[in-house]
């Protein structure tokens, strides 16, 4: 009896140290990202150690279209880049993604984004675009959704102007040769075609609001609404990354210079954007407004809920 | 003397060809008339590729690409050479299917990239899924034409042999065949490797299709055209590849059966 009663608790005290070891094994994470700055907190995260520390031990994929990865989601990644336009048309088309973390928000303070034309463009205003040809990185992009609500806000029809896809890098080269009136344009990419004479038409993201929710993450919403403590564990190492990035500038190009392989040059004056990791519904509402304004939203969305938001 | 560059084994009025258009693009270049951030002269590319060999990141790329687009070359033989035998030796079930056939064969590949994405993520998986179906075309057509070809006189003597099924396959359809299909497994490796680059732009993170839209984004012109570069002469010597192998290999050549 009383050697039953000793194997009864070896046994416990064996179960009780798996139990432990399985608590304290890190929580397997993947997720996709994109080589730029906006993406800058999650590489550090994981060089720095960061997500070790939060319990996460996260695979990273880099991935150079955003506009693709809703369909990856919750099969091949658990976190994904994404914007509201992207995330929206998923939810649209019947797939179960939401919102679970923000990452950039475009401010006054900080733009990242600008529509850009020659030095010696007679498109002084953004009314003068009527009947131009202006570049876009995609059609779907919401950087271009962002400009068609601009337009449309400033009165002025947006079938006026044409847009064609053109990549981010070939934008300069495009508006000098003038087969584009006009490029929609991120930094570093704009900046440069500032700094070589271009002009800025301003920011379209900021025609949706101050403090606009730009890139976030998504998650597969059924996995994300399992997995709160994940959730959490996410977003606090984002935004101790991101007090990495904010004490240790240098250290944190360096990580960036690594990851988008960009000329030391541009990794030496690229400012970082302005990171935030905690969003509510209402920040991804504007987006449905816009692209509900814009006729581009296809299915009446309901009450399905696009961000799982954190404690 | 163009008489003897001709007779040459190496193509050397081609070469100058390429040489020629080099020097001017390089004129051009060097002398503002071509003033692009995105257009390299081509020493600069050049640069770019020696430094591209010297990180070593290279041979890894092509590896990468050229394994998705053997693989899915491969798949796409044995799919279009057995369905091709099968479509060429039964007149019924060419009458089911050709409709189909000339429906989906001149679909853009590329096309079915979303659903190879959604079906298996931004892996070699749906990069294989993207080469699979294109590839798999002209050896399809060029192995059912070639059964389709075989003279009748072939049947009667299999009949006269008493041939089973199998040793008709084996004996006279694939013998008949072998130049055509030959012919389209050609056309279909090097488009095989246009694809495999095409989806690795696009969806599969890996290989030189990637590293062409990586170096892009990364504002390096000059490696990015290096690895175009790099893609134009794995084009060329696949071909070559499959030329030496149809010279030497008699009856891939319709002379070859003739013989």
């Amino acid at each position: 009896m009383r050697s039953l009663g000793l194997s009864l608790a070896a046994a416990a005290c064996f179960f009780q140290l798996v139990s432990y070891s399985d608590a304290q094994a890190p929580q397997q994470v993947r997720a996709a990202y994109v080589p730029a700055v906006t993406w800058l907190p999650v590489r550090v995260a994981k060089d720095k150690g960061i997500f070790q520390k939060h319990g996460l031990d996260v695979s990273l994929t880099l991935i150079q279209n955003l506009s693709l990865l809703p369909g990856a989601v919750g099969k091949q990644f658990d976190f994904a880049a994404s914007t509201g336009p992207d995330l929206l048309k998923a939810v649209a088309s019947g797939l179960d993604v939401a919102a679970v973390a923000g990452e950039v928000f475009e401010t006054k303070d900080n733009m990242t984004t600008q529509i850009v034309v020659r030095g010696d463009s007679p498109i002084k205003t953004l009314a003068d675009l009527k009947g131009k040809i202006v570049g876009t990185p995609s059609l779907g992009a919401i950087i271009h959704v962002s400009l068609l609500h601009w337009l449309k806000k400033e009165g002025i029809d947006t079938s006026t102007i044409r847009a064609v896809e053109v990549p981010f890098p070939a934008m300069a080269d495009q508006l000098k040769a003038g087969r584009i009136d006009a490029a929609e344009m991120i930094d570093p990419f704009s900046r440069q075609m500032i700094a070589a004479g271009g002009r800025s038409l301003g920011d379209p993201v900021l025609s949706v609001g101050d403090d606009v929710l730009f890139p976030f993450w998504i998650s597969e919403r059924s996995w994300a609404e399992k997995n709160p403590a994940i959730l959490k564990a996410w977003i606090m190492s984002l935004e101790e990354a991101k007090a990495f990035i904010d004490a240790n500038p240098e250290e944190a190009r360096v990580v960036l210079s690594d990851y988008t392989k960009l000329p030391p040059a541009v990794v030496r004056e690229i400012p970082f954007p302005n990171y935030r990791f905690r969003i509510t519904a209402k920040d991804l509402a504007v987006w449905v407004d816009v692209l509900k304004s814009l006729g581009q939203l296809s299915a009446d969305l309901g009450n399905r809920k696009l961000v799982v938001e954190v404690e | 003397m163009i008489a003897a560059l001709q007779a040459s084994r190496v193509n050397w009025l081609g070469l100058t060809t390429i040489g020629v258009v080099l020097l001017i693009w390089q004129a051009a270049v060097q002398s503002g008339l071509l003033s692009f951030e995105f257009l390299p002269a081509p020493s600069a590319i050049f640069e770019g590729l020696i430094a591209l060999i010297a990180s070593g990141d290279l041979v890894r790329e092509i590896a990468s690409t050229m394994t998705s687009v053997l693989i899915g070359w491969l798949i796409a033989l044995v799919i279009g050479v057995s369905a091709g035998l099968l479509l060429g030796s039964s007149r019924a079930l060419r009458r089911y299917s050709i409709a189909s056939i000339e429906f989906l064969r001149p679909l853009p590949g590329i096309a079915f990239l979303p659903v190879g994405l959604l079906l298996f993520g931004f892996s070699t998986t749906m990069e294989l899924f993207v080469i699979v179906l294109p590839v798999l075309w002209p050896i399809l057509i060029g192995t059912m034409g070639g059964v389709i070809a075989v003279p009748v006189r072939l049947y009667e003597v299999a009949r006269t042999l008493r041939l089973t099924r199998t040793e008709v396959i084996r004996k006279i359809f694939l013998p008949a065949a072998a130049p055509t299909i030959f012919v389209g497994a050609r056309i279909s490796l090097t488009l095989a490797l246009v694809l495999a680059v095409i989806a690795e732009m696009i969806g599969n993170p890996q290989g030189l299709g990637y590293a062409i839209v990586r170096e892009q984004q990364a504002m390096r012109p000059d490696v990015m055209f290096a690895y175009v570069f790099v893609v134009g002469l794995l084009g060329i010597a696949i071909n070559a590849v499959a030329t030496a192998l149809g010279s030497r290999i008699p009856i891939l050549s319709p002379q070859g059966v003739a013989k």
